[in-house]
């Protein structure tokens, strides 16, 4: 019991701060007398409740919310950004779904067809480099699911085909994305692979051609 | 009847004065008590690490998704963030060569912040390179970069380079203390600590929204993943109620964790919960980065005291080793109250005579 209550005193933040005060008075001093001054702390005090302000109203601020919730996040929305401390943290949520990838094929002047896909975990490596181009493929599924910009996701569309096309010096390329979905357990405990072939679905993007200039 | 009113007026008054004070009370004890800058000093190292390296693999594709033809040129980005507030110095960079210096500017930023030299202006610039990288490319971004973001706002705020630096060091040379304790490593250190608290709860709250969460099943949609595995755990197909117990215990993990780990007593438990959560992102889900950015975030829970004990040799002399010490002062006294000196107990510079003082 006594080690276990030395482990909390170890591992207590509040009795860290407040030990730090006895730790050296002479060394505490000129510091403690700055941050007596009344209006410091109240100015300070007051940033203090509106940054934590802001903190919250950004993930409340992220759909499905309330109405109450915008219109504060409109508010905050100038400090969250620039801070960028604009987030939902909704990890995960709301429900862990199937993963995209983006599959293109480049056709070449001498009339060759190479196809590739991204992420691709032998291309794409360390993890984190795996990792960023999994976020571009999640981005633009999660676009073409936002029905109400679907000018961005032509954008984005196009930006990426056109990066394809430059970096291997093709004359077009044909973007689809590719759904990977879940399999459930019992198809896991029928001895069925993750990557069968029925997981996966493909459609075609809008604006998947880009012609050389 | 009017004098009971009066009471009545006056009972109310003295509540709220009452309240009012120990609230006043108990906000300035927590935000402006002075810190030891020992836990801000160690989250500085590792997070500077993890923000040199996030950055540093960036160079092994740097042009395809920063350059004029990048996945997202700079036009769709500015299309994107048109009525929005966000900066990026990348954005000032037409031409690889300015590019390319920019970055080298970036890592040697964090590499310095690392080491901890120049801390202070270092640290400005860190955050600032950090922001600018995510607003170049959005498209890219998960919750590393949102964890890097928040740590590199804080650190800014704090003198996180009191230990473990090169400012220390070359201060300890010309016989400064540089490790002072201050107010602002404790507004630092509580900054993270409230940001962690929304993080983790918003990340429970918005799993009460899923299905899967409910039924159980949402630790196998992590586990069958197959762009997301890096261990192969779908051997738990075969044991549902596993599945089940682990993804009931991830939510109520993150939606107590703003609760309970301000308590003494359960802080260590919930973060025993996050080492096993976040370890299970780094070896199962391939989110190895993510998993440690969160752990060092975590840190900031931990306090200086058991940072020195593990960073600084233990004196040896008989029976007053800084362990005996941690054990006698956690069993004869409040471990936070306002007399602890466990500081002293374990900590070098603690042996001059020192007198405690009541807040």
């Amino acid at each position: 019991m006594s080690s276990w209550r030395a482990g909390c005193a170890l591992a207590d933040p509040n009795g860290a701060m407040n030990a730090a005060v006895t730790q050296s008075d002479s060394a505490t001093e000129p510091v403690a007398t700055v941050w007596s001054r009344s209006w410091l702390r109240r100015l300070i005090s007051c940033l203090l409740v509106f940054h934590l302000f802001a903190i919250v109203i950004a993930p409340l601020a992220v759909a499905p919310c309330s109405q109450l919730s915008q219109k504060m996040w409109s508010g905050f929305r100038p400090y969250l950004e620039v801070l960028y401390l604009n987030h939902g943290y909704h990890f995960f949520a709301p429900d862990p779904g199937p993963s995209h990838l983006v599959r293109y094929e480049l056709r070449f002047e001498d009339g060759r067809v190479e196809q590739g896909f991204f992420p691709n975990k032998a291309q794409h490596k360390p993890r984190l480099l795996y990792h960023r181009h999994f976020m571009l493929s999640e981005f633009l599924n999660n676009l073409a699911m936002d029905e109400s910009r679907p000018e961005l996701f032509r954008a984005v569309t196009q930006s990426y085909s056109e990066h394809l096309r430059q970096q291997h010096q093709a004359a077009a390329v044909t973007l689809h994305l590719r759904r990977h979905y879940l399999p459930s357990p019992q198809h896991v405990s029928s001895g069925k692979r993750l990557d069968a072939v029925e997981l996966f679905a493909e459609r075609p993007l809008e604006t998947r051609v880009t012609e050389r200039r | 009847m009017f004098a009971r009113l009066r009471l009545l007026y006056e009972l109310v008054c003295v509540y709220v004065r009452s309240t009012m004070s120990a609230a006043s009370e108990q906000w300035n004890r927590f935000w402006f008590s002075p810190a030891d800058p020992t836990t801000l000093s160690l989250i500085r190292v590792l997070a500077g690490t993890m923000l040199l390296y996030s950055h540093a693999v960036w160079t092994l594709d740097f042009e395809a998704f920063f350059g004029e033809q990048s996945w997202l040129t700079r036009d769709v980005v500015n299309q994107m963030f048109a009525d929005g507030y966000t900066w990026s110095l990348l954005s000032w960079c037409r031409t690889p060569a300015s590019l390319w210096t920019l970055h080298l500017l970036a890592l040697t930023t964090f590499a310095l912040l690392t080491i901890g030299l120049w801390t202070r202006a270092v640290s400005v610039l860190a955050f600032l390179f950090t922001v600018s990288y995510a607003y170049r490319t959005p498209g890219a971004l998960y919750g590393l970069d949102q964890v890097n973001g928040f740590l590199s706002l804080y650190l800014m705020l704090g003198p996180s380079g009191s230990r473990f630096s090169v400012d220390a060091w070359r201060a300890k040379r010309v016989g400064q203390s540089h490790a002072r304790p201050s107010v602002a490593a404790n507004i630092a250190v509580r900054l993270m600590q409230c940001q962690l608290c929304v993080m983790y709860l918003f990340a429970g709250l918005s799993k009460l929204q899923g299905q899967t969460w409910w039924t159980g099943l949402a630790v196998w949609g992590g586990v069958a993943n197959q762009e997301y595995q890096t261990l192969d755990l779908t051997w738990l197909a075969n044991w549902p109620l596993s599945v089940n117990f682990l993804t009931h215990a991830t939510v109520a993990w993150e939606l107590s964790y703003s609760v309970l780990i301000w308590n003494r007593w359960t802080r260590p438990l919930v973060l025993l919960g996050a080492i096993g959560i976040h370890l299970g992102i780094i070896t199962a889900l391939g989110m190895p980065t993510f998993g440690f950015a969160m752990l060092i975030a975590n840190l900031s829970f931990v306090s200086p005291q058991l940072v020195r004990l593990i960073s600084e040799p233990v004196p040896t002399d008989g029976e007053n080793t800084a362990t005996s010490n941690l054990l006698s002062v956690a069993n004869d006294r409040r471990v936070d109250g306002p007399n602890c000196e466990l500081s002293q107990q374990s900590s070098h510079s603690s042996r001059r005579q020192t007198r405690t003082r009541s807040r």
